[in-house]
């Protein structure tokens, strides 16, 4: 009982570092340079947010 | 305390004849992707050399300091994904904050690490090899940090090495339905073939 | 009359986003690997023999149609900003619950598939089906997009396992590593005389992928041609009938006018 707890505590925690750094890494504004449109509309990652940037800014 | 051999081994051993793409297939999706030039293939391979040795010594610390004693190996994995996320996007946060340069040279190829599986596949590696239980944990942790450097260096070299193969590959005249990837992928056959030979060296 | 049925309306063979439309797309058309070039790494790795990756692919059904479900299911919860995260974790929590189903009822697929079944969750097919589609469209449709998905990533699987089995043994083994009550061999080709080990190694996987590749992409440049064609004929027929109406109608008034 106390391992599951541990557990969940664990990835609670771990959970909540990532959050907390996603949050605070999308409020940093990037320095922006030039990127190549075709080949960043072309790439399928998720994680990457010039994709969407890029759309915003259009 | 461990004899140096045990560095070098581990260094050759997964630069070389376990080589990350070619021998284990970790990391195709950028060796495919982000190889069209020399340039972007060295700030690819320079960005997963950093995250993967920071990733490594923080799993390390992680999985035998909590996951080990607590018996709670089987949350590995997510605890992982979520640990080389996060450090993915602490680490952008700090280039983007404290060098543009930096950020100039590795910033686009950050957010594709997280879902590149070298990174997370080295890390299980390191955890199944088990280097706590053989060395101890100090020196074990060392040798899974030289092991990772060894993977590291071995995907640097097989995507300038490549990159610039397809450099000459986009000069050449090849039928069309076999341009782009098709191509690049039976090259990337024939240099397996070549790293094939360096089996055996240790 | 026989002019009219090679030129019929492409626009309107376009189907519309049915149900088996969501269910099919992902054997040919939208295959993840050949198509998007998605989860490469396993593609690569577990298919030595079609039976690993027929076992990969079953994971992958399970944990694509799982996670496309309770992605769907919370879309509404999770605030955009944390979207990410979230899905990160969900997909964490259905590949460590199918690595532990996997290690209890079929113990030789999980030394078989190693590290890769951990690697399920940095598949791109598995988070890009969730950001592109789950959290947007309803849960039963999301459920039937993942299953259809991740039946074309096995179908696609199991073509290159199949292919570089038949080269490296010459016969396509079942019953090795999936739990199945029987084991044998099907498709005994005379290949064995001649087999070649190599298209069980790293090098064969990146060749037969590669050829296989470039099969499809000739399968697929050849239907836009022909596509392009009928489009061409149709346009150009649409051009003769309303020359020809015009010339009617321009006899028509002439004949008024007279």
């Amino acid at each position: 009982m106390t391992e599951a707890i541990i557990a969940i505590i664990t990835v609670a925690l771990i959970v909540f570092i990532y959050i907390g750094s996603y949050v605070l890494n999308r409020r940093v504004p990037a320095p922006y340079q030039k990127v190549d449109e075709a080949t960043c509309g072309a790439c399928s990652n998720y994680a990457c947010g010039v994709k969407q940037k890029l759309s915003e800014e259009r | 305390m461990i004899s140096p051999t045990v560095f070098f081994v581990a260094i050759v051993s997964s630069m070389l004849i376990n080589n990350i793409v070619l021998m284990r297939f970790l990391g195709v999706c950028p060796f495919l992707g982000v190889s069209r030039k020399t340039e972007s293939a060295l700030g690819m391979s320079a960005a997963v050399t950093f995250v993967m040795l920071v990733a490594s010594v923080l799993t390390y610390i992680l999985y035998y300091l909590v996951l080990d004693p607590f018996g709670i190996e089987y949350i590995s994995t997510i605890a992982f994904i979520l640990v080389i996320a996060s450090l993915v996007q602490l680490v952008e946060m700090f280039i983007k904050r404290f060098s543009q340069k930096l950020y100039k040279m590795l910033g686009i190829y950050l957010p594709l690490i997280v879902t590149n599986c070298a990174i997370l596949g080295i890390v299980e590696i390191n955890i199944r090899e088990n280097y706590a239980v053989q060395y101890g944990f100090g020196a074990g942790l060392a040798v899974a940090v030289t092991s990772a450097l060894g993977a590291a260096l071995g995907f640097a070299l097989v995507m300038f090495a490549f990159s610039s193969i397809r450099e000459r590959l986009d000069a050449a005249t090849v039928p069309e339905s076999w341009k782009g990837v098709p191509i690049s992928l039976v090259v990337a056959g024939i240099m397996a073939l070549a790293f094939l030979g360096l089996g055996g060296i240790v | 009359m026989a002019e009219k049925k090679v030129a019929k309306n492409p626009m309107k063979k376009k189907k519309k986003n049915g149900r088996l439309d969501i269910l099919t797309k992902g054997f040919i058309r939208e295959n993840p690997i050949f198509i998007f070039l998605l989860g490469m790494c396993p593609a690569l790795a577990v298919t030595s023999t079609m039976e690993t990756g027929l076992g990969m692919g079953l994971l992958v059904i399970l944990v694509l149609t799982g996670s496309n479900v309770v992605v769907s299911l919370i879309r509404n919860l999770i605030p955009e900003q944390i979207q990410i995260p979230a899905f990160i974790v969900v997909i964490a929590t259905f590949v460590t619950i199918v690595g532990m189903l996997t290690e209890a009822y079929a113990f030789a697929l999980h030394q078989s598939l190693g590290i890769f079944i951990p690697l399920i969750v940095v598949n791109c097919l598995i988070m890009g089906r969730a950001t592109s589609f789950a959290s947007k469209n309803k849960v039963s449709d999301s459920a039937i997009d993942g299953f259809g998905m991740a039946l074309g990533f096995t179908f696609a699987l199991m073509l290159i396992g199949a292919t570089r089995e038949i080269f490296a043994s010459g016969a396509i083994a079942l019953g090795v590593y999936l739990p199945l009550p029987f084991e044998i061999s099907i498709i005994n080709t005379e290949m064995y005389l001649f087999n070649m080990d190599v298209f069980a190694g790293p090098a064969g996987g990146f060749i037969v992928i590669g050829v296989l590749l470039a099969l499809f992409t000739a399968i697929g440049n050849y239907r836009q041609k022909k596509k392009e064609a009928e489009r061409q004929a149709w346009i150009e027929q649409k051009k003769k009938e309303a020359a020809e109406r015009k010339r009617k109608k321009a006899m028509e008034s002439a004949g008024d006018a007279s």
